[in-house]
C-alpha cells in the first residue's frame, strides 16, 4: 500500500536533535557575522575619531614663554620719531635675541646660542614689533611678552617628542636643558591657542590657523547655496509638478540620477576646462569653487526636493485648484510651503556634502598656499578640507596635531549642519 | 566687484519697475482693483520682468561671448608686434596675455611690449564692459516703455507672468543636462588635443606610465610615456581591496539591520553607520596615511613581508570602510523591498531565519544587491582624496597588495596641481584619464540604476 | 486525478478516524494592547478538512497563524492559551517553531513561489530538512509532490524554469506541492483561492479533497460555498470570538447562534 510513496517522503523531515542543533548553530553563526560586521564598522569609527581627537586636542593649546624684552630706544627708534613706519623698520630680531640672551646671564657659548634661540618661535619678533608700533610709548621700557615657543619645544612639552643627542632627534639635550630651566623659573605656561582661530595658513606651524580656510569655506558655500537653492527648487518644482511625461523629461530624470553618481573630481575637470580656461574666472577663488560645488550638489538637491514635493498629498492641490487658483498659484501658495522643510533639510545635507568636498576644488587651484584671509569672492583662497589636505602633507609633528584639530573643526561644522537638518525634520515632520 | 554693482543696480531698477507697474495699473482703472483682469501685483511683476529679462539676457550673453570677442580683438594687436605667428603660437600668446592681465605679480615682471599688449587687452575689455552696461540699461528702459504701454485692464498679466516663471523653471531643470553636456564636451575636447600628441592605442594599452619625465621640452627624454595600463591596474587593485572589505561587511550589516535587529537597535546603529558616510573623504585620507599605512607596514614586517609605506592595501582598506555605509544602506533598501510573503513562505516550511535569508531573501534581492555593489564600485573608482593621500605616485604594474600603486584619480590630481602650461601633453593627459573615468563610472551607474529600478518595479 | 489516488496512499484512510490531531484551549492573541482573538476552544480531527469562516478582521487568519506559530514572526504579537498537537502543547517551552512548521505546513492567500526554478521551489523543504540522501531521491520527492499537487503533467518539461512564470492557479498548486513535499501532518491554508479564477479554484478544491486522505487540512475561506464544498467541519468566527463550530452541514442548515445564521444568509459580513 505504501509502494507509491517515495522512501524519502515516508521518512518525513529529519527533525533529529543533532540536525536541528546543527541548523541552529549555523543560525547563530550567521547572526554573529551580522553583528560582527556592525561591530567592525562601529569600532573603526571609534578608532578613527579617537585617533583624530587624541592627535588633535592638544592643538587648541599652545606653549608660551615669558620673555622680558628691553625695548631699547637706541635699537628701535634712536631719533625718537615715534613714527610707526620708522619703528616697524627697526631690528626687532636683534632686540628679541638680546632679551633671550639676558635670560641666561651667566652667558652661553656662541655655538649654543642658535640652540637657545631655537626655543622661541620665529614669530616672536613680529609680536613685539606689532605691540610697539601700536604703542610707541613702550619704547625705553622693559615689557614682559608671552611669546610662542618653537613648535619642537611645544611638542616636547606636550610629550610628543623626546630629546636626545643622537643627531636625529629634533630637540637635543642642551636645548632641553635650556627649556627645563625656563620651566623651573616659571617662565613657561600653556594657554589657549587663539592663533589657530585668528590666523590664516603659514609655513610655521605655531603661526598657522584655520581662519583663512574658514572664511574661504563660507564664501565658497555661500556662492554654492545662492546658486543651488533657487535653481534646485525651480527644477524640482518643474519636474515634479509641471513636466509632461515624455522622452525629454525622462532624459532629464535619468541624467540627474546619473549625475548624482559621477565622481566629484570630474566636476573639478569641468570647472577647470570651462570656468577657468573658457570663462577666465580667477583661479583658486571662492567664486569658481562655489559654482563647481553647486553643479556637484544640484542633482542631490533636486532629488531631495522632488521627494519632498511628492510627499504633499494630492488632496491639497485639488483643494486649491477647486477654489480657482491657477496651477502655479496652487504650487506657490500651498504645495511649496508644505514641502519647504523637506527641501531645506535636503539642501542642508547637500551643503554638508559640499563642505566636506575637496577633490574638485584641487582641480581649480584652491590648493594654493594662501597666507592672507580672503576678502572677496575673487581672491585666492582655500577651504577647510583642502587646508587639511595641505597640512596633512607637511612633515612636522606640529602639523599632524593641527591637521587633526582642523578636522575636528570641520567635523563640528558638519555635526551642526546635520543637527539643524534633523531638528528641522523633527519639527516639521508631518504624517498625512 | 563691478559685476556685483551692475547686478545690484539692475535689481534695484526691477524693484522700482514693479512698484511703478503696480501703481500705474491701479491708476488706469482709477484704483478699483476689481476692474483689472489680474491682481495688481501681477502687473507690477509684468513690468519688472520686462526690465529684468532684457538687461540680464544682454549681460549673460556678453559673459558667454566676451572671451571669444576679446581673443579676436587682441589677435590683431599681437600680430602687429609679432608678425608671422602660427595658429598655436597665437593661442599661447593670447592665453599668456590673459593670465598676465589677472596676475599683478607676473605682470610686474613682464616685458615692455607684453605690458603694452596687456594694457590694450584691458582697454578692449573695459570698453566692451561699458558698451554692455549701456546696452543693458537701454534694453531695460525699452522694456519698461513697452510694458507700460501694454498695461490695460484686459491685459492678462497673470498668464504672462506665469509663463515667464514656467520658462525660468524649465531653464533651471535643464541645467543638470547642460552640466552633463559640459562634462562630455570639455573632457572630449581636451582629450582630443591629448590624442593629437599620443595615440589612443598607446594610451589605452601602453604598459609604461611616466608623464612626469616631460617637464621641459629641451629636457632629455622629453617625450614622456603615456601608457595608462598600470594606472588602470592600480585603480582596479585598490577598488578590489576596498570591495573585499565593503561588500561583506556592508551586506552583513544590512542583513542584520533588516532582518534581526530590534527597532531600538536599528534606531541607534543606523545613524552611527551614517556618520561613517558623512565623514569627509579627506579625513579618511589623513587616517589612511597617518595611521593605517604605518599599521599595515608594521604588521607586514612583523610577519616578514615587504610592505611599501604607501601600500595599496592601506588605501584599499580605508576606502572599503568608507564605502561600507554606502553598500549597507543601498542593500538595506533592497532587502526591505523583498515582500514579506516570501519570508512567510520559507518560515512556513520550517526554515530557520538564516536559511530564509540565505536561500530566499538574498536570491530574491540579488539583482538589487548587484546594482548596489556596482554603484559602490563606481564610487570606489572615482574616489580621490583617500588615494591621493595614501596611495603612491609611481605607476607599478602589479597585483601585489603590499606594493605601492597609483590610480586614475591620483594621476589626474598630480598632473593638474601646480602651475604648468595648460597645453602640454602632461596636463592634457589628465583630461584623457578623466574621460576614461567618466565613461567607466557612467556605464556602471547607468547599468546599476537600471537594474535597481527594474528590481523595484518587480516588487511594487 | 488518478495519479493522486495512487500517490497519496501513504497515511491513507479515506474516512476520518476520529482521532483528535489538534486541540486549542483558551487561545487568545494580542497585538500590543489590542486583543485580536479571545478564548478559542476547538478540536481538530485527523484527516478532515476544517474551514474557518467569518467576516474580515474576525480573527480567523490570526487563529490559523497560531497553529504553526507564524505569529512569532510578527513583532509585538503575543499568544496566550495552549494548542496541543498529538497531546503536546506547541507553545510549550521546549518546542521549536522550526520543528513545528516542518510538521504543520502552510499555504498562503497570494501564491508566493520563491524566485527560483519550479524544481528548487519544491525541493526547498526536503533540502533544509535533510530528507533526501541524493539527487535521485530528491528527484523522486519533487515528482511525488508535484504529482500530488496535480501539477506534474504541466510542469515536468519546465522544471528548471522559474516558478514565478507559472499562471496564478499553477503557482498556488506549486506552493501546495512545496508544502506537502516535507510531508507535514497538518496543512494550513489561508484563503488559498482568493486570488484565483473560478477554474483554478475548482482545481484546488478538488485537490484539497484528495489531500485530506493524507493530511489534516485547516482552511480559512471567505467563500461559504467553498466551505460547504470542501470541509467536513466548519467554525464561525466573529469579532475575535469563536461563535460556533460543528459539522459543516449542521452549521449551514441549522446554526445554533443567530449571528452564524445572519452571516450565512449574508446579513453580516
Amino acid at each position: 500500500m505504501n509502494s507509491a510513496l517515495p522512501a524519502a517522503v515516508a521518512k518525513g523531515p529529519d527533525l533529529s536533535k543533532a540536525r536541528i542543533k546543527r541548523r541552529y548553530a549555523t543560525e547563530a553563526r550567521f547572526r554573529l557575522y551580522g553583528l560582527g560586521a556592525i561591530t567592525f564598522a562601529i569600532v573603526f569609527l571609534v578608532i578613527l575619531l579617537g585617533t583624530i581627537i587624541s592627535n588633535g586636542y592638544s592643538a587648541f593649546v599652545a606653549t608660551t614663554i615669558a620673555l622680558d624684552v628691553n625695548l631699547d630706544k637706541a635699537a628701535i627708534d634712536p631719533d625718537g620719531t615715534k613714527n610707526p613706519e620708522t619703528i616697524a623698520q627697526a631690528d626687532f630680531r636683534g632686540v628679541v635675541r638680546t632679551s633671550i640672551r639676558s635670560l641666561f646671564p651667566e652667558g652661553t657659548e656662541r655655538s649654543q646660542e642658535r640652540v637657545l634661540f631655537g626655543i622661541f618661535s620665529e614669530g616672536a619678533q613680529y609680536d613685539v614689533q606689532k605691540r610697539v608700533v601700536n604703542n610707541p610709548q613702550l619704547i625705553g621700557t622693559t615689557q614682559r611678552f608671552w611669546v610662542k615657543a618653537a613648535p619642537d619645544i611645544d611638542m616636547l612639552r606636550k610629550g610628543y617628542l623626546v630629546a636626545a643627542d643622537d643627531g636625529t632627534a629634533r630637540v637635543n639635550l642642551t636645548q632641553e636643558g635650556f627649556y627645563k630651566r625656563l620651566e623651573k623659573d616659571g617662565r613657561v605656561r600653556t594657554e589657549f591657542n587663539t592663533t589657530f582661530f585668528t590666523a590664516a595658513d603659514s609655513r610655521e606651524p605655531e603661526q598657522a590657523g584655520v581662519l583663512g580656510a574658514m572664511v574661504g569655506t563660507f564664501m565658497t558655500l555661500g556662492v554654492c547655496l545662492l546658486l543651488v537653492l533657487p535653481i534646485g527648487i525651480a527644477a524640482a518644482i518643474y519636474l515634479e509638478e509641471f513636466a509632461p511625461k515624455n522622452r525629454w523629461t525622462d532624459l532629464i530624470e535619468v541624467n540627474i540620477n546619473n549625475l548624482a553618481a559621477v565622481p566629484s573630481i570630474v566636476f573639478g575637470l569641468l570647472g577647470l576646462a570651462v570656468l577657468l580656461n573658457w570663462f577666465g574666472m580667477p583661479r583658486s577663488a571662492p567664486l569658481a569653487g562655489g559654482v563647481v560645488l553647486a553643479l556637484l550638489v544640484l542633482p542631490t538637491i533636486i532629488i531631495a526636493g522632488r521627494s519632498a514635493l511628492k510627499a504633499v498629498p494630492p488632496s491639497i492641490r485639488e483643494a486649491a485648484l477647486g477654489v480657482g487658483a491657477s496651477h502655479l498659484q496652487t504650487v506657490g501658495h500651498h504645495v511649496l510651503p508644505l514641502a519647504m522643510p523637506g527641501i531645506l533639510t535636503g539642501t542642508i545635507i547637500g551643503m554638508a556634502h559640499a563642505l566636506g568636498e575637496s577633490a574638485p576644488l584641487l582641480m581649480i587651484g584652491m590648493v594654493a598656499f594662501v597666507v592672507d584671509t580672503p576678502t572677496s569672492l575673487t581672491d585666492a583662497s582655500t577651504v577647510l578640507p583642502v587646508q587639511i589636505f595641505l597640512w596633512a602633507d607637511a612633515p612636522e609633528r606640529a602639523f599632524v596635531e593641527r591637521t587633526s584639530a582642523a578636522i575636528m573643526v570641520l567635523l563640528v561644522f558638519l555635526i551642526l549642519m546635520n543637527l539643524v537638518a534633523i531638528l528641522l525634520r523633527r519639527k516639521f515632520e508631518r504624517r498625512w | 566687484m563691478n559685476n556685483l554693482i551692475f547686478i545690484a543696480v539692475v535689481l534695484a531698477i526691477t524693484a522700482l519697475a514693479y512698484h511703478y507697474g503696480r501703481r500705474h495699473a491701479l491708476g488706469v482703472v482709477g484704483g478699483k482693483a476689481r476692474d483689472l483682469h489680474s491682481l495688481p501685483g501681477y502687473y507690477g511683476a509684468y513690468v519688472a520682468l520686462w526690465c529684468l529679462i532684457p538687461a540680464m539676457t544682454c549681460a549673460v550673453l556678453w559673459f558667454l561671448i566676451e572671451p571669444l570677442v576679446l581673443k579676436q580683438m587682441i589677435v590683431g594687436s599681437i600680430l602687429e608686434t609679432r608678425p608671422g605667428l602660427s595658429g598655436d603660437e597665437i593661442g599661447l600668446a593670447v592665453n599668456e596675455i590673459h593670465s598676465l592681465s589677472i596676475n599683478a605679480y607676473a605682470f610686474a615682471s613682464a616685458t615692455a611690449d607684453k605690458k603694452a599688449l596687456v594694457g590694450r587687452y584691458l582697454e578692449i575689455k573695459s570698453i566692451g564692459s561699458i558698451a554692455m552696461v549701456v546696452l543693458a540699461f537701454a534694453l531695460a528702459a525699452a522694456g519698461l516703455y513697452y510694458a507700460r504701454k501694454m498695461i490695460a485692464p484686459r491685459l492678462r498679466a497673470r498668464q504672462a507672468v506665469e509663463k515667464a516663471i514656467m520658462c525660468a523653471m524649465i531653464v533651471c531643470s535643464t541645467i543638470a543636462v547642460l552640466t552633463t553636456i559640459g562634462i562630455v564636451f570639455s573632457l572630449l575636447f581636451e582629450a582630443m588635443r591629448f590624442f593629437a600628441h599620443v595615440s589612443p592605442i598607446d594610451f589605452l594599452f601602453g604598459l609604461q606610465w611616466s608623464p612626469q619625465i616631460a617637464m621641459r621640452s629641451d629636457q632629455v627624454g622629453s617625450s614622456g610615456a603615456f601608457g595608462a595600463v598600470p594606472v588602470f591596474a592600480g585603480t582596479l587593485l585598490i577598488t578590489a581591496i576596498s570591495m573585499a572589505i565593503a561588500v561583506p561587511i556592508g551586506l552583513f550589516s544590512a542583513i542584520y539591520m533588516a532582518e534581526y535587529s530590534s527597532h531600538k537597535f536599528r534606531a541607534w546603529v543606523k545613524p552611527i553607520l551614517e556618520v561613517l558616510a558623512g565623514i569627509p573623504t579627506v579625513v579618511y585620507g589623513f587616517f589612511a596615511a597617518l595611521t593605517m599605512a604605518p599599521f599595515v607596514r608594521d604588521v607586514g614586517q612583523a610577519v616578514g613581508l615587504d610592505v611599501a609605506s604607501e601600500s595599496a592595501l592601506a588605501a584599499g582598506i580605508v576606502m572599503g570602510i568608507m564605502i561600507i555605509p554606502f553598500v549597507s544602506s543601498l542593500s538595506d533598501d533592497v532587502i526591505n523591498a523583498v515582500p514579506q510573503s516570501l519570508r512567510d513562505g520559507a518560515y512556513a516550511m520550517g526554515a530557520t531565519k538564516s536559511e530564509t535569508i540565505r536561500q530566499v531573501v538574498i536570491p530574491a534581492a540579488f539583482p538589487g544587491i548587484v546594482g548596489s555593489i556596482m554603484l559602490a564600485v563606481s564610487r570606489a573608482i572615482g574616489e580621490t582624496m583617500i588615494v591621493v593621500m595614501a596611495a603612491g605616485l609611481a605607476a607599478n604594474l602589479t597585483a601585489n597588495p603590499f606594493a605601492a600603486v597609483t590610480t586614475v584619480t591620483v594621476q589626474i590630481v598630480t598632473l593638474l596641481i601646480g602651475d604648468q602650461e595648460f597645453d602640454s601633453p602632461k596636463t592634457l593627459a589628465a583630461f584623457a584619464l578623466g574621460l576614461v573615468l567618466f565613461v567607466v563610472t557612467l556605464i556602471l551607474n547607468i547599468i546599476a540604476l537600471t537594474v535597481v529600478r527594474r528590481y523595484r518595479e518587480q516588487y511594487e | 486525478m488518478a495519479e493522486i489516488n495512487v500517490a497519496l496512499s501513504a497515511r491513507d484512510s479515506s474516512a476520518p478516524t476520529g482521532k483528535i490531531k489538534l486541540s486549542a484551549r483558551n487561545v487568545g492573541v494580542f497585538y500590543g494592547a489590542a486583543n485580536a482573538l479571545r478564548d478559542v476552544n476547538m478540536d481538530f480531527e485527523e484527516h478532515q478538512v476544517i474551514s474557518l469562516i467569518g467576516p474580515s478582521g474576525c480573527g480567523k487568519s490570526t487563529f490559523l497563524r497560531c497553529i504553526n506559530r507564524m505569529n512569532d514572526t510578527i513583532p509585538g504579537c503575543r499568544v496566550v492559551g495552549s494548542i496541543n498537537m498529538d497531546g503536546t502543547n506547541i507553545y510549550g517551552p521546549d518546542i521549536d517553531p522550526v520543528e513545528l512548521r516542518a510538521r504543520v505546513g502552510m499555504v498562503f492567500q497570494k501564491p508566493n513561489p520563491f524566485p527560483k526554478s519550479i524544481y528548487d521551489n519544491v525541493a526547498y523543504g526536503p533540502r533544509i530538512h535533510g530528507m533526501a540522501a541524493g539527487k535521485a531521491e530528491l528527484d523522486e520527492v519533487v515528482e511525488w509532490a508535484l504529482r500530488s499537487a496535480g501539477l506534474w503533467e504541466e510542469a515536468k518539461d519546465r522544471l528548471q524554469q522559474p516558478g514565478t512564470g507559472l499562471s496564478g492557479g499553477q503557482q498556488q498548486r506549486l506552493c501546495i506541492a512545496r508544502a506537502i513535499a516535507v510531508h507535514p501532518e497538518v496543512i494550513l491554508m489561508d484563503e488559498p483561492c482568493s486570488a484565483l479564477d473560478p477554474i483554478a479554484t475548482a482545481k484546488i478544491e478538488e485537490l484539497i479533497d484528495e489531500l485530506r486522505r493524507s493530511f489534516t487540512i485547516i482552511i480559512v475561506t471567505h467563500s461559504m460555498q467553498q466551505a460547504a464544498r470542501v470541509s467536513q467541519k466548519t467554525a464561525f468566527f466573529h469579532m475575535g470570538n469563536l461563535v460556533e463550530e460543528g459539522p459543516t452541514d449542521v452549521i449551514f442548515t441549522k446554526p445554533h447562534d443567530p449571528r452564524t445564521g445572519a452571516y450565512i444568509t449574508g446579513r453580516i459580513g
